[in-house]
């Protein structure tokens, strides 16, 4: 253990001094970061008109002018046009009081522990393929540069060596999120102070201990996908081809399954062992709203809807784990016994 | 194989000969189909890192991290293979001329440079037995005769250096053993001077050409007599020249003119490689 300890701390070494890591830890924090400051422009440029809506002139007319839920609420009869039905004035009212409630969310959504949340949903779909990238270009790289060579003649042991690159990759994924974490709390606690409630009063705030699990679920996803970008680089022997691959596994495993759901009733059952759709159920819950911002985010990172669908968590904790022991296995095993040669290139 | 502790061993072969495929099956590398390979008594297969921290290995071109300087590269690998002071980084990056750029990118080095950081890698921890596989390759004439000091000095230190090279007059010049490889046997091996010498000769005028040539090959030491251009030429170690002119000094029998025939390693290595069977067809 303490051989793999000690690899891991020197390919920690080699990996702080290249540009890459940080560069995708940058990426990562940026886009925690707007998920947060993103919310809190939205939420401003709200809170002090209550909400926005389009209001034609006249009923029946044409043309379409902006009124305020406030002015709404004060004068209802004043903003809406003549003539208009108590009925039609109280759904527009209506309309206002859900707006106050999505007020609300974004309310909570600045507080540290819906900073966390937002920034659980963006590690959840960005920080994955970024890891995949990571561990391709990680693992590829002796592959390319035919540095395994030197490094397996120094009497590291292929196991070891392994292992402890796995270490690091894990370890990196950890430290990422938790900063992503951190920092995204910690823009919470400034957006907080700043932020003047929403009119109908300060909502309850989840408490940053709610953020635990779906901590761990998270950082349970973004090993499980290490592995197989890790694995699938490998055993292929190819920055370009492992980071192709996982990536597009990735993002076609749920094309695929919309596909195929639709034309084949039995296929759901099938989908429920497919490593994305898992790996992406696992991290499905985050708790507290999903602020706009981080949800489209989320989404322009390729989460698509309905991750996850009916797997349950602890199904979810078995097929990854699965996919952990099959990948990881796989990988060991073909590298203990894989002659090596020099630089491939690629 | 026999490597004798301390010197440089060279091994040769024509392209193919199984030169890099031996060295990778002695570090582990690639794994034997058949046989055993046991390295300071460890088996290869089943666990030999004990027996890898005694050796440093350049197998073909080095390769090392292109944005990481030649000091952190080296210190990498000093780390990862946990043997080594810190203190021994600089004394290499002096030994190897690289001490004024150990801090610049090994992307920037020159192909030259490049081979001295391989050497320097191959010499982390002070190993007893360094394999180094075409440390020239690539190299300029200059560049060439700079690392071929360098594995003198290393030999001079105390280092036993396995030198895979096809450069045979760089062989002959560095290598006091050799052993010639061939579709993945050895075909020939031992001291340089002695396979070379063993098949030198001498070519001599006398005052009686035919009697020396009967009594020339009487001498149990002295192979083949032929005539050659008008002179005679006996099979024969060179420096036995002095034992030749005496034998027929007796027989009153007077040595007019005397020219040792040395052959070159280079002769040498085409004659034995052309004896082996489907020799012909790898070279076409």
């Amino acid at each position: 253990m303490s051989n793999v300890l000690r690899i891991a701390r020197w390919e920690w070494f080699k990996l702080r001094q290249r540009r890459m890591p940080w560069v995708l830890l940058a990426i990562l924090l940026v886009f925690t970061q707007l998920a947060v400051w993103g919310s809190y422009v939205f939420y401003t440029s709200t809170v002090n008109t209550g909400g926005r809506m389009m209001l034609p002139f006249r009923p029946g007319a044409g043309g379409m002018r902006t009124v305020t839920c406030n002015e709404l609420r004060s004068n209802p009869s004043g903003v809406v046009p003549a003539g208009t039905p108590q009925p039609a004035i109280d759904a527009l009212l209506q309309q206002c009081a859900r707006q106050g409630q999505r007020l609300a969310g974004l309310y909570r959504a600045l507080q540290p522990a819906g900073a966390v949340s937002s920034a659980l949903r963006i590690a959840a779909t960005l920080e994955l393929l970024l890891l995949g990238v990571l561990a391709a270009a990680n693992v590829g790289g002796e592959y390319g540069l035919g540095t395994l060579r030197p490094i397996l003649v120094r009497g590291t042991g292929r196991l070891a060596y392994l292992a402890g690159k796995y270490l690091l990759l894990v370890g990196a994924a950890t430290a990422a999120l938790l900063l992503a974490c951190l920092a995204a709390a910690g823009s919470g606690l400034l957006a907080a102070h700043v932020t003047l409630p929403p009119p109908g009063g300060a909502p309850a705030a989840a408490a940053l201990g709610d953020s635990v699990i779906p901590l761990l679920r998270t950082w349970g996803s973004l090993v499980t996908y290490l592995t197989i970008a890790g694995s699938l680089t490998l055993l292929l022997r190819s920055t370009a081809a492992g980071m192709a691959i996982s990536l597009a596994w990735y993002v076609v495993e749920r094309i695929l399954i919309g596909l195929l759901s639709s034309i084949f009733t039995g296929f759901d059952s099938v989908a429920n062992y497919l490593p994305m759709h898992n790996i992406s159920a696992l991290a499905a819950e985050s708790p507290g709203p999903a602020p706009a911002v981080a949800a489209a985010v989320a989404a322009g990172a390729g989460a698509g809807a309905g991750a996850g669908g009916s797997i349950t968590v602890a199904h979810a904790v078995y097929v990854c784990s699965a996919c952990v022991i099959l990948f990881g296995g796989a990988a060991a095993w073909v590298f203990h016994r894989r002659d090596i040669t020099g630089a491939a290139g690629g | 194989m026999r490597i004798p502790r301390g010197g440089v061993f060279g091994l040769l072969g024509p392209n193919g000969s199984g030169k890099t495929t031996t060295i990778g099956l002695l570090l582990g590398l690639i794994s034997p189909t058949a046989g055993t390979i046991r390295l300071f008594g460890a088996d290869v297969r089943h666990g030999h890192q004990g027996a890898l921290r005694r050796i440093g290995a350049m197998v073909e071109s080095p390769a090392f991290y292109p944005e990481l300087s030649g000091r952190a590269n080296l210190r990498f690998f000093q780390g990862i293979g946990r043997h080594g002071g810190r203190d021994e980084l600089p004394k290499l990056l002096e030994l190897v001329g690289l001490a004024d750029r150990a801090d610049d990118a090994f992307r920037t080095y020159s192909l030259g440079m490049k081979q001295r950081l391989g050497i320097a890698y191959a010499l982390l921890g002070n190993p007893e037995l360094v394999f180094l596989d075409e440390p020239t390759n690539g190299l300029d004439p200059a560049g060439m005769a700079e690392v071929r000091e360098l594995i003198l000095r290393l030999a001079g230190a105390g280092h036993t250096i396995v030198l895979s090279s096809h450069l045979l007059h760089e062989v002959e010049q560095l290598c006091d053993d050799v052993a010639i490889l061939s579709r993945g046997a050895i075909i020939a091996q031992g001291k340089v001077r002695e396979l070379v010498h063993a098949q030198g000769g001498v070519r001599l005028k006398t005052t009686d050409d035919a009697r020396a040539a009967q009594l020339l090959a009487t001498l149990d030491w002295s192979g083949a007599v032929r005539s050659e251009d008008g002179y005679l030429v006996v099979a024969a170690p060179p420096d036995r020249a002095g034992e030749i002119t005496r034998a027929l000094c007796r027989e009153e029998v007077f040595v007019t003119e005397m020219v040792p025939l040395r052959m070159s390693l280079e002769n040498y290595f085409l004659q034995v490689t052309a004896r082996e069977p489907g020799a012909e067809q790898a070279r076409q």
